[in-house]
């Protein structure tokens, strides 16, 4: 077995773990679904409503308020989600390095993104007083990721690198902060379906925001 | 003593592991972005870090870690750990009971989505295994336990009010057969209220017994379970929320009622609509609906008929976080206003985006946090300016003790009035066609 082989193959059982780790913590979460109270509305509905138009800067006030932080996020969270996708090619011996280099520019825009919001939580102080080593130590890591996606098509020492890169993050994922990149769907759809039965999702379309 | 404090922090420890299971998801998911400030009315009022929701939540986070995951046993600093002492409990109280409302307002707007409210819950849940929950709210749960009402008020005054509520109903009604009915078996509505209605404010329990008059309803209260409210669900004791719940359910049953009726409370409408029978873990034998809901039907199908005239001046609405939000009863209320009155405006935001008034949680009853409470209606005392209304009507009367004396603090000069009151000002009698003498707002009788 080869050393780029051997990085898949550690890639591939780090996936697993991902998998095996966020098993307990949906299983756990999915117990409000027993819920004794007669409906008043629809839960599939609320769930609906809390993944796609609660998330619109019409509807949140994170958003609106933030505009800046949400756009950087955006790019931030769309390079991590395009170089995973690299990942799935890499670990099914697709085209990696061609695909990659293809979003190069995405990965680059989602780095700077990704630190400068390292930047701000370092210098906001009420961001500061928040943060625990595990936030600085994710930023950081996925930011790192982002860079080995971007040079990963270099040459075939540089994706032997960001294959296991790729394993040691996804290693960290469920552990660290990282877990929202999975709880983030699954809590908003917990709570979505909580709302919704209660007839609280979707909202009024006279709701003033 | 010691040995006293071990028990009580293994009580709180293994509250802690059975409370966050449900929530763990949404413990592990906050990504601390502290995005959230701007949707909380304590940190907008006072923006400090500390009254920041990432800021509460992580007091319940950093206890949680330590005890139920991997990096917070083993590397405790890398994920801010904390082992949970006295010390730490002290300020988990201070956080949680002290700085939120629960009120719900930044789940909406969480970057993440995390139900905020139920995590600072978790937290409330460790604190009462702990028996650190606050003297005043503590005190109100144990009266409600002992006495079977928050007020402790005994058992005659209840049949003192009635009786004379039941003459002045007889007198405007002028009808001698007009009573509030107490423990009367097989009526259709069993209707639960708020002790203070008793005490305080016996006029909103009129205006309830005359509009159900003039419906021709069949309802009686019960002399034994009627508070609506549930401090246990404030405090974080899901045993005294669950026994508050079940004695008012099988007062229900005892009375052979077929539906129970809630008055205006939003927690309370809350713990027993939706929370109630999950702590029972039972579905209900019987249908449980918010006295706003039956009178939107009164209005709706013309079993009571109403004149807007009676209300002539501006109102406005505040929307109670446990009902609207978490109870998901948003429209009876603004359907009844706009038939009631003749000039209903909202506040904005509205609905299930309201801003909680700073009374919810249970901090009217922790005085040690009155400064605080006040300080964070700031942003609700706007709101109501912002609508020039001169009425301010809220479906709950915890929301309008808040408001009262937000009123005061902050000099807006309007009256707070429950919806029910509001109705049978406006209520035209079936046998004179004349109207009925408008209710005392809540908002004068307090003082």
């Amino acid at each position: 077995m080869t050393t780029p082989d051997l990085a898949r193959v550690f890639l591939a059982a780090s996936a697993l773990w991902v998998v095996a780790a966020f098993a307990v913590p949906l299983v756990r979460l999915g117990r409000p679904l027993r819920d004794y109270s007669t409906p008043a509305g629809s839960g599939l509905s609320g769930v609906i409503y809390n993944l796609t138009s609660a998330l619109a800067p019409t509807r949140k006030e994170s958003v609106r308020k933030h505009p800046l932080i949400f756009c950087l996020g955006l790019v931030l969270h769309a390079g991590v989600l395009a170089a995973f996708v690299g990942v799935v090619i890499l670990l099914s011996n697709g085209p990696a390095p061609a695909y990659l280099a293809a979003i190069r520019p995405l990965l680059l825009a989602a780095l700077f993104a990704g630190v400068f919001l390292l930047f701000r939580r370092v210098c906001s102080r009420s961001l500061r007083s928040l943060s625990t080593v595990d936030d600085y130590v994710a930023i950081v890591a996925v930011c790192g990721f982002l860079l080995a996606a971007a040079v990963s098509p270099h040459s075939r020492a540089a994706q032997t690198l960001f294959a296991v890169y790729s394993g040691l993050l996804l290693l960290y994922m469920p552990l660290g902060k990282l877990r929202h990149a999975v709880l983030f769907f699954a809590v908003r759809a917990e709570y979505g379906w909580r709302l919704g039965r209660r007839g609280v999702y979707p909202p009024s379309r006279s709701a003033k925001v | 003593m010691a040995v006293e404090q071990a028990e009580r922090l293994k009580k709180a420890r293994d509250t802690l592991r059975a409370a966050s299971q449900r929530v763990a998801a949404h413990l592990d998911a906050c990504v601390r972005c502290g995005l959230c400030g701007q949707s909380c009315h304590i940190y907008l009022a006072e923006p400090e870090p500390a009254n920041l929701p990432a800021a509460k939540v992580a007091r319940v986070v950093s206890l949680y870690r330590r005890e139920c995951s991997v990096l917070g046993r083993f590397v405790p600093r890398l994920v801010a750990a904390t082992e949970l002492t006295p010390a730490s409990l002290v300020e988990l109280a201070d956080a949680v009971f002290g700085r939120c409302t629960a009120c719900g307002r930044c789940a909406l707007h969480c970057s993440i989505g995390l139900d905020v409210a139920s995590i600072i819950r978790a937290g409330r849940q460790v604190l009462a295994a702990a028996g650190m929950v606050p003297d005043g709210l503590q005190r109100t749960v144990d009266n409600q336990l002992q006495t079977g009402n928050q007020m402790a008020l005994p058992r005659d005054e209840l049949a003192q009010t009635a009786a004379w509520l039941s003459e002045e109903l007889r007198a405007e009604c002028d009808d001698p057969q007009a009573d509030i009915p107490i423990d009367r078996p097989g009526q259709r509505v069993l209707y639960l209220v708020n002790p203070r209605e008793i005490k305080f404010f016996p006029l909103s329990l009129l205006a309830a017994a005359g509009i159900f008059h003039a419906a021709g309803e069949s309802w009686t209260l019960s002399s034994r379970f009627y508070d609506v409210t549930n401090y246990g669900f404030y405090a974080g004791d899901d045993a005294a929320a669950r026994e508050l719940t079940d004695r008012l359910m099988q007062e229900a049953g005892r009375l052979g009622v077929q539906e129970v009726v809630l008055s205006e409370c939003g927690h309370g409408f809350r713990s027993f609509r939706w929370e109630g029978p999950n702590w029972l873990g039972r579905r209900y034998p019987l249908p449980v609906r918010s006295i706003l809901e039956l009178l939107d039907e009164y209005l709706t199908t013309g079993r009571v008929q109403v004149d807007p005239g009676a209300n002539p001046d501006r109102v406005t609405l505040h929307d109670p976080c446990n009902l609207v939000r978490w109870g998901g009863i948003s429209e009876p209320q603004r359907r009844i206003l706009k038939r009631v009155t003749r000039d209903f405006v909202e506040m904005t935001p509205n609905r299930h985006n309201n801003f909680c008034c700073g009374g919810g949680g249970g901090m009217l009853s922790m005085g040690q946090y009155g400064t605080r409470r006040l300080a964070s209606g700031a942003v609700k005392a706007e709101q109501i300016r912002a609508t020039g209304a001169k009425i301010v009507a809220t479906p709950c009367h915890n929301c309008a003790d808040q408001l009262i004396e937000l009123s005061r603090h902050y000099r807006l000069g309007v009256e707070i009035r429950t919806v029910t009151e509001l109705i049978y000002a406006a209520v035209v009698r079936r046998s004179t066609g004349s109207q009925t003498r408008r209710g005392q707002p809540a908002g004068t009788n307090a003082s």
